[in-house]
């Protein structure tokens, strides 16, 4: 499923940040095209 | 496709909306523009990375999360794209 994939990755600085989410998705033999980490309290 | 890490369902839902069908509250630059982007929730991804960078990069977040949450999360993100 995210094999070759592009992806777009919306990380969250307290919950999953965005560097984990891109380790596991590139993993996963998906591309990431954008990555970011935000704060939203 | 999108993915997020947010473990807030009502911000998800608004997120994943506005990048399928557009910014719910037309306040934005997407208001009324349907991307047609799918979104997931890296929970919802778990069966598909390998063990070990789970077991690393993840596993300690997802003990952190009550279990009712992330089922809610993971309705939450199904509801969006089935919808």
């Amino acid at each position: 499923m995210l094999k070759g994939k592009k992806v777009a990755v919306f990380g969250e600085r307290d919950d999953v940040t965005g560097l984990a989410i891109r380790h596991c998705v590139e993993a996963a033999g998906a591309e990431v095209v954008y990555e970011t980490t935000s704060c939203f309290v | 496709m999108i993915v997020f890490g947010l473990n807030q369902p009502f911000n998800l839902r608004v997120m994943a909306t506005t990048f399928k069908d557009g910014d719910p509250g037309y306040a934005g630059v997407l208001g009324g523009v349907a991307l047609g982007l799918e979104s997931y929730h890296i929970f919802e991804l778990k069966d598909e990375i390998p063990e070990a960078v789970w077991a690393s990069e993840m596993a300690f977040k997802e003990l952190e999360v009550e279990a009712d949450l992330i089922e809610q999360i993971c309705t939450t993100m199904r509801e969006i794209r089935a919808g």
